[in-house]
This record gives C-alpha cells, sequence and structure tokens, in this order.
C-alpha cells in the first residue's frame, strides 16, 4: 500500500509509521454465499472442517473449525454446504466495487474482508465516523444489489484503527454492535484499545498460529494488555521472531508479518502501448513478459512478491487497479493468471470504451523467498518439476499458442465444457481455480458420455433423408423427414442405422451478437460410428464423434 | 534401492538395502507387510494390490524394483494386461473404432497416480471425455500443431523437438494421427530416448480423422474388433454405452488376448464387461415412430439458456 511504502527504515521508530487502515468485514460471508435465511442454520465446510456459519448455527454450538461430525451432533438440523471459493470472489467483487467509488487502493484480503487506507477518504467525507459510515451503507446496498441477504450472518461491519490488527478487530466489533467503529489515532489509544482483549484474538484476526496462543496462555498472559505490559526485549528473547511480532502488535505498533520488506525502490515494471490493445489475449502475453522480468529481478535479490498492485488504464482514461495478495508469494504465473481475472472481470462490466494503453505492475510488499519444499505425499513432486519444464522447453520449440492446458467453463455444447488455454498464461501447479467447475447446471446440455473427438467449429456435414434430400428442422423443432444418410465433409455416404434428435438450444437469445440456435442430433451409422451432428442457420455441421 | 528375496515357507523375507554409496543392509520383513513396503518406496505407487497380491503368493516377489519399471492401468484392463501395468518405456497403439477412448483410458491409471499426461497431434481431443475415463485435467497438456490452413505445419525438426521435450518431461505422450509426416529414423531416435527416459508412448488413431502413426511400431496393440452402442433407438433414447471387444497383441504377448470393456460406461468411465451388468436399455419403440415413414415427428421444444 502507498501509505505502507514509506515505513520500511523507520518501522520499528514510532507511532505515525503506523498506516490508519479501514477494515470492511463481513461476517461469515460463505454462508452469505450460500443463500442462508434469517434464523436457519447453516455452515459451510471446506476439507471437512466448519469456515463458517449462520448466526442461529453459532447459537446452537457451532464454532469454525470444528469438524463436521462434532457440529453436527451439536445441531443435527443444520444445513451443509460446501466452500465454493469463486463464487464467494465473484459475489464479493461487486462489494468491491461498490466500495471502490468511494476509497481508492482497495485490497482484498480475502472474499468477505477487504481493507483500504483511510486517511484520505476521511478527509474527503469529513472525519472517521462520516466515511464509514458512508463506506458501510454503500456495501451494505451492494450486497443487496448482489442478491443476497445479510440476515443469516449479521450486518456488515466496518472498523477504522492504527493498523491492520486493530482495525480488523474493530471491524468484528462493529459486525456485532451493528454499527461502524472507530479507534482514536495513536499508538498509546491503540494500546488502551486492545489492552482487555484475549490474546486468541491474535490468531484469529492476525494470523498468529494457535499453538504460540495457547503457549502464552498456559504461561498465564491472557489478555492483549499482558502481553504488552512485557518488556519486548524478553519477549523476544523468550519467543523469537513470533514473540516480538505478537508484542508489537498488542503495543499498537507495526503489523507486518515477520520477514515482509518493503520492495527496494523502481521496482515497478510498466508498458505504455503506442497502439492501444483491444485483446486480452494480447495483454495478458505481455503481462507475461512483465511478470517474469519482476520475478527475475526480485529472485536476484532472493526476494518473492507477496503483494502486487495490478494496473491497467484505457486510452480514455478509465482505469483498473487491484491490490492481489499471496502470503505464500506470487509466481510469474500466478501474476499472469490475476492480470487475467483482472481485465476478464473490467471488460465484462462494460465499462471499457476504447484500448489499454497503459499495464503496470508495481509489487506492494515483497518477503525473503524460502524457497518450496518438494512434497513427498500430495503436494508438489519431482514428475510436476519436469512437467513445467517441459512444458517451459515446448513453448520455445512450438509457440505459446500452440502449448495449452484445459480450463473448465462450462456450457451446452460439447466443446464448450472445457476451453484449451495457453500454457503460460496458466499457473500449472496450482491449477485449482482454473479448473473449478462452475456451479451452474447447464440445463439441456448432453448426458454423459461426452464424445472423445470434439470439433471446434463443426466440420461441414450433410444429414439426408431416404430420398436425398437434406433434414431440416423447423423453428419448433420438428424434423422433415426421417434420417437415412449421413456424410462428413467430402467422405464417403454412409447410411444411418439408428438416430435420437432432435434437441434443440436456444441460448443468450438476449444477446443479438452471441445468440445460437440449434438442433443437435445423435447419429449412429451403419459402420458403428457415433456422431453427434448439429443444424444451425439451415446448415449441418459434424460438432464431435464418440471415437 | 531394495531387492528382496522370499524364502518359500517362511513367514519373513530378507531384503538388500543398497545405500547410495554402495553400501548394503541387510535387513528382513514379516512378509505380510512387505507389500506396504513396496507402496511406499516407488516413484509412481499404487498399481492394482490384487496384482501385487497374486506376486507375492507366486513367490516372485520383486515388488518395488519391478513396480519402479512400469507405469498402473485402470483396473478395468486387469484381465487384459499382465499384473494389470505396462512397461515404462514401450509404445502402446491404439486402434479400432474406440481408438481415442482406448488411448485415453490407458492413459487414466498413470494420470490418477500423479503422471502427466502430454497429447500431441489430437487437436480435437475432448477434454470432458478424458476426465470421465479418469484423465486427471490438472496434468494434462496439449499441444497443438498450427493449423493447416496457416500452411505452417511443424517440419520433421521440429516434431523431433517437440516429441523429445514431452518424453523428457511427461509421463505419458498420447500421439495422434497427426504425427503421421514424423520420418522413421526420427521416430527411432525418439523411441530410444523413451527408453532411457522410461516414459509410455500411446499412438493412436481417430476415425476419419486419420489412423495412428505406424512409424512408432508398437510393443502392445490394442484393437477394438467390434463395438456396438446402446441406447440410441430409431429416433428416441440417447446414446448410453459401448460394449467394445478389445483384443491385446504384440511382441511380448504370445497369442493375442480379448477382453470385453464398457468403452464407455453410462457415466464415461471404462468397466470390464464381466464387472458392471449390461445397462438396463428400453427396448420400446415409441407409437409415433415408425420406421420409413416420412411423416414428420413433433418433440417438444424447451427453451434453454
Amino acid at each position: 500500500m502507498a501509505a505502507k511504502r514509506s515505513t520500511g527504515a523507520a518501522s520499528s521508530a514510532g507511532t505515525s509509521t503506523v498506516p490508519r487502515l479501514g477494515v470492511l468485514w463481513c461476517p461469515h460471508w460463505p454462508v452469505v454465499v450460500a443463500g442462508a435465511q434469517a434464523g436457519e442454520p447453516v455452515m459451510v465446510l471446506h476439507a471437512n472442517r466448519v469456515v463458517a456459519h449462520s448466526l442461529a448455527a453459532g447459537e446452537d454450538g457451532i464454532a469454525v473449525g470444528q469438524r463436521r461430525r462434532e457440529a453436527q451432533s451439536r445441531c443435527p438440523s443444520v444445513r451443509i454446504e460446501q466452500h465454493d471459493a469463486a463464487r464467494e470472489a465473484r459475489l464479493f467483487e461487486q462489494v468491491v466495487q461498490a466500495v471502490a467509488t468511494m476509497v481508492p487502493r482497495v485490497e482484498i484480503t480475502e472474499p468477505g474482508t477487504l481493507t483500504f487506507l483511510s486517511r484520505g477518504p476521511s478527509r474527503y467525507f469529513g472525519g472517521d465516523e462520516a466515511m464509514s459510515a458512508k463506506v458501510a451503507a454503500v456495501a451494505g446496498e451492494a450486497v443487496a444489489a448482489a442478491g443476497v441477504s445479510l440476515a443469516a450472518a449479521g450486518p456488515i461491519g466496518l472498523g477504522v484503527a492504527d493498523g491492520r490488527f486493530a482495525a480488523g478487530i474493530a471491524a468484528r466489533r462493529a459486525a456485532r454492535a451493528g454499527a461502524p467503529r472507530v479507534i482514536e489515532a495513536g499508538r498509546a489509544a491503540t494500546a488502551a484499545f486492545l489492552a482487555p482483549l484475549h490474546v486468541r484474538l491474535l490468531s484469529v484476526v492476525a494470523g498468529v498460529p494457535p499453538e504460540f496462543v495457547h503457549l502464552l496462555t498456559r504461561l498465564g498472559v491472557h489478555r492483549l494488555g499482558e502481553l504488552a505490559a512485557l518488556p519486548a526485549a524478553e519477549v523476544g528473547a523468550r519467543f523469537g521472531p513470533m514473540g516480538q511480532f505478537a508484542h508489537r502488535l498488542a503495543t499498537g505498533g507495526d503489523d507486518r508479518l515477520p520477514g515482509v520488506l518493503d520492495p527496494p525502490a523502481g521496482m515497478q515494471v510498466q508498458r505504455v502501448f503506442e497502439q492501444p490493445v483491444h485483446h486480452s489475449d494480447a495483454l495478458v502475453f505481455t503481462a507475461r513478459q512483465m511478470a517474469e522480468e519482476l520475478v527475475g529481478a526480485l529472485a536476484a535479490d532472493g526476494q518473492v512478491c507477496t503483494r502486487l498492485v495490478v494496473t491497467a488504464e484505457t486510452e480514455h482514461g478509465e482505469r483498473s487497479e487491484r491490490v492481489w495478495y499471496r502470503s505464500s508469494g506470487l509466481s510469474a504465473a500466478a501474476m499472469v493468471e490475476r492480470v487475467r481475472w483482472q481485465l476478464d472481470a473490467w471488460a465484462q462490466q462494460d465499462a471499457i470504451t476504447a484500448g489499454v494503453a497503459m499495464l503496470s505492475l508495481d509489487p506492494a510488499e515483497v518477503r525473503g523467498d524460502d524457497g518450496v519444499q518438494l512434497g513427498l505425499w500430495g503436494g508438489r513432486t519431482q514428475a510436476d518439476e519436469w512437467a513445467v519444464r517441459a512444458v517451459a522447453r515446448l513453448v520455445t520449440v512450438a509457440g505459446e499458442q500452440q502449448v495449452l492446458v484445459p480450463a473448465a467453463q462450462g456450457g451446452r455444447q460439447p466443446h464448450d465444457a472445457y476451453r484449451w488455454v495457453p500454457a503460460i498464461t496458466a499457473d500449472l501447479l496450482e491449477p485449482a481455480e482454473r479448473l473449478a467447475l462452475p456451479a451452474a447446471p447447464w440445463p439441456g446440455s448432453l448426458p454423459t458420455p461426452s464424445p472423445s473427438v470434439v470439433h471446434h467449429p463443426g466440420l461441414a456435414a450433410s444429414l439426408l433423408d431416404a430420398t436425398g434430400a437434406p433434414v431440416k428442422v423447423s423453428g419448433r423443432g420438428v424434423i422433415s423427414a426421417v434420417p437415412a444418410y449421413v456424410q462428413v465433409g467430402s467422405g464417403a455416404l454412409e447410411t444411418v442405422q439408428s438416430w435420437a434428435g432432435p434437441w434443440p438450444v436456444e441460448e443468450r437469445w438476449w444477446d443479438a451478437a452471441r445468440t445460437r440456435r440449434l438442433a443437435r442430433f445423435q447419429v449412429l451409422t451403419d459402420s458403428g460410428r457415433l456422431l453427434l451432428l448439429l443444424i444451425e442457420r439451415g446448415r449441418w455441421h459434424l460438432a464431435a464423434e464418440y471415437c | 534401492m531394495r531387492v528382496d528375496t522370499r524364502i518359500p515357507g517362511c513367514e519373513w523375507s530378507l531384503g538388500w538395502l543398497t545405500g547410495r554409496r554402495g553400501t548394503s543392509y541387510v535387513c528382513s520383513t514379516r512378509v505380510s507387510e512387505m507389500s506396504a513396503l513396496a507402496d511406499r518406496s516407488t516413484a509412481v505407487p499404487g498399481a492394482a494390490p490384487a496384482g501385487l497380491a497374486a506376486l507375492a503368493g507366486s513367490g516372485v516377489l520383486s515388488g518395488a524394483a519391478a513396480r519402479e519399471r512400469t507405469l498402473p492401468l485402470l483396473p478395468a484392463f486387469a484381465e487384459l494386461v499382465p499384473q494389470g501395468a505396462v512397461q515404462r518405456g514401450s509404445v502402446v497403439g491404439c486402434a479400432g473404432p474406440a481408438a481415442v477412448s482406448l488411448a485415453l483410458a490407458i492413459a487414466a491409471g498413470p494420470s490418477a497416480e500423479g503422471a502427466w499426461v502430454g497429447v500431441v497431434g489430437l487437436p480435437m481431443v475432448g477434454v470432458a471425455a478424458a476426465v470421465e475415463l479418469g484423465v486427471v485435467p490438472e496434468r494434462l497438456v496439449l499441444v497443438a500443431e498450427p493449423s493447416e490452413r496457416a500452411g505452417e505445419r511443424f517440419t520433421d525438426a521440429q516434431w523431433a523437438d517437440v516429441l523429445a521435450a514431452m518424453i523428457d518431461g511427461f509421463d505419458v505422450v498420447v500421439v495422434g494421427p497427426g504425427a503421421q509426416q514424423v520420418r522413421a529414423a526420427t521416430a527411432r531416435r525418439l523411441v530410444a530416448r523413451l527408453q532411457a527416459r522410461g516414459a509410455l508412448l500411446v499412438t493412436t488413431g481417430a476415425g476419419e480423422a486419420g489412423v495412428a502413426p505406424e512409424v512408432f511400431g508398437a510393443d502392445l496393440r490394442f484393437e477394438t474388433t467390434a463395438a456396438v452402442w446402446q441406447g440410441l433407438g430409431a429416433g428416441h433414447g440417447v446414446a448410453q454405452a459401448r460394449c467394445a471387444a478389445v483384443q491385446l497383441s504384440g511382441r511380448r504377448v504370445p497369442r493375442p488376448r480379448h477382453a470385453e470393456l464398457w468403452l464407455p460406461t453410462a457415466d464415461g468411465q471404462v468397466c470390464s464387461v464381466a464387472a458392471l451388468a449390461p445397462a438396463a436399455v428400453p427396448a420400446v419403440e415409441p407409437a409415433d415412430v415408425v420406421a420409413g415413414d416420412s411423416s414428420v415427428v413433433a418433440l417438444p421444444l424447451r427453451r434453454t439458456g
């Protein structure tokens, strides 16, 4: 973040270096996304553990981190939903957009939580209280507009305080109270706010390992104030860097994780295009070069970027700026993926009226690169490393557009379920986001088994009746005659043994440019070939073959 | 590296563990624990446990060492392929009307165990079908040749580079009819590389799009001799499953072996016919469809989208 940039050298010096942040917290966002109604017990599970629950479920004793069986034993009537990170992020994007109209540089910490620098907006809106009331109201409207209800999980909380830790706690308090909470500026005021709170918040809000918190409680340190009262040097000597970090938090000091640094100056990579670029593919390829440049420059210093600001600007001055965060560090592929998400989301809003003229990647926070350990069971294996190297080699031999990996898309046509994306724009080792199947049911898609050979675009074909005339399908889905012969391209005429159809599909009828209206047939020839034919605008195509 | 010898009639097995600097350790292990050990010490674990148990029972216990040199296939191939696994470094040819499904089903076994699958010369491969057959999409890479329309197809040198890179990086390489123009000399060098690297090359034809590239030869040849689709009628039904008679022949197979497979089953997987009863296909002829009648057939129209 911009203000944090200046903190580096003087992080231990004093009070004024801790940035004043606003945190907007939607309590139990996964439950909200799951469509929980007021008073309904709902919990969201990930890896058999509760990650979020509704208020009603909380009253029955369900808590985050419980195993499924334990949670069910406390409330047998609870509705169970699975964690769907992509959907949560998509819905939360609407809240982010609404807030971004009022405050600059919104950072998505995770779906349900966003952080922003509050000093500028506060001055503009006339104080922290006025600003936070406005932002909370706007966020509440955005949630309502997104079509989900907050009733099951409680209202949005907005907290303003010095540092991420205090602001995060203030936001949680605000959610409970139902009104924004502002903590006075200054290290003493922050420490006074934190003093009566339990040390457990260190792990809940700041990500300190729970074992460390457990150790503190066993040693009799229950309140943050008790931790703050201990001499900093003694805490450092007894507990090491993690202890120093926790002590800094408790005293209202700098709240960045140990090992996190400000990037050296001048690391920003920027490209200004003489000719504005209209295709997102071209931009993503440029982003690939930029990301590799940036990662290479950081790696020369033994560092990895954990927070990246991606900015794109069109010829007409429209601007998209997002801050992306990954605690384990962003690889070049991960950066490119985020650029692609950002550009896709931006293009979907129809906010762009011209080509993109400028793209920039700016590392906002870096960390010492501690490398990645290869996993013995699960995780990354030697085979994965070899495969990634092979892909890099293939790209140089065959060209970047020729080496492809599948990405889930969803759709009714055989080629829609997955599409091929260039391997260099995808993160090969963390493919979960790329291959997460959309939850949409796609009514009208063909049942399994799927065809093993898919032609896109379809090959020209013709389906003839017994007299040799082409079979037609009327607008009401009625065929003109029973199919008798089929011919693909200029191949031999084959006799139809059995067939089924037409299965009509009318897609995107509301969009004149992209509407499709077609009917599909399965045709089995007497030579044993099973074909999937489709007729669109009176022309027959071979869409797929069950080979 | 661990080599085990089993003494008949004794429930303990003697093992020689060779350390990195050539030191040998002798250890004894209870035979019942051997399979667990074998599972732990292989690079690509998890062939059919039934095969291992059979090996242990026959006294030819080479466990880990043997399985490092093989890639496991899906359980459906257990009766067709000895020990349910293929040697690393071999070329497997697929032919017949279900060649692509067969090639994907062969690639699915190693893929499920952590291997990467590279596909080349088969740009129209259906990912949905591959996933249903068991290929893990996270570890699937396609190399597409520049389109014929652009007039810039791979040269022989490019084919050599592409296939060499794929053999080096992926455990399974599926080669489609697009690779027809690889020359015999190039193919020989690539097969030598394949054997050194220990990958698996699967060649396949694809119906009308072409036959499998023959230049690579084939150590094992899978061929569907007959395939019958079920579920499709005259104007009604939907293709549900295909019953395929698969024949395995090859250098190390003294006489051809036969098996009947559902390729695919109704949910897109592969399964032996013996293991799954034939799909119940309604043999009802709807009254409104009469074969040979050219009168119109009204079917319900549903607006989707």
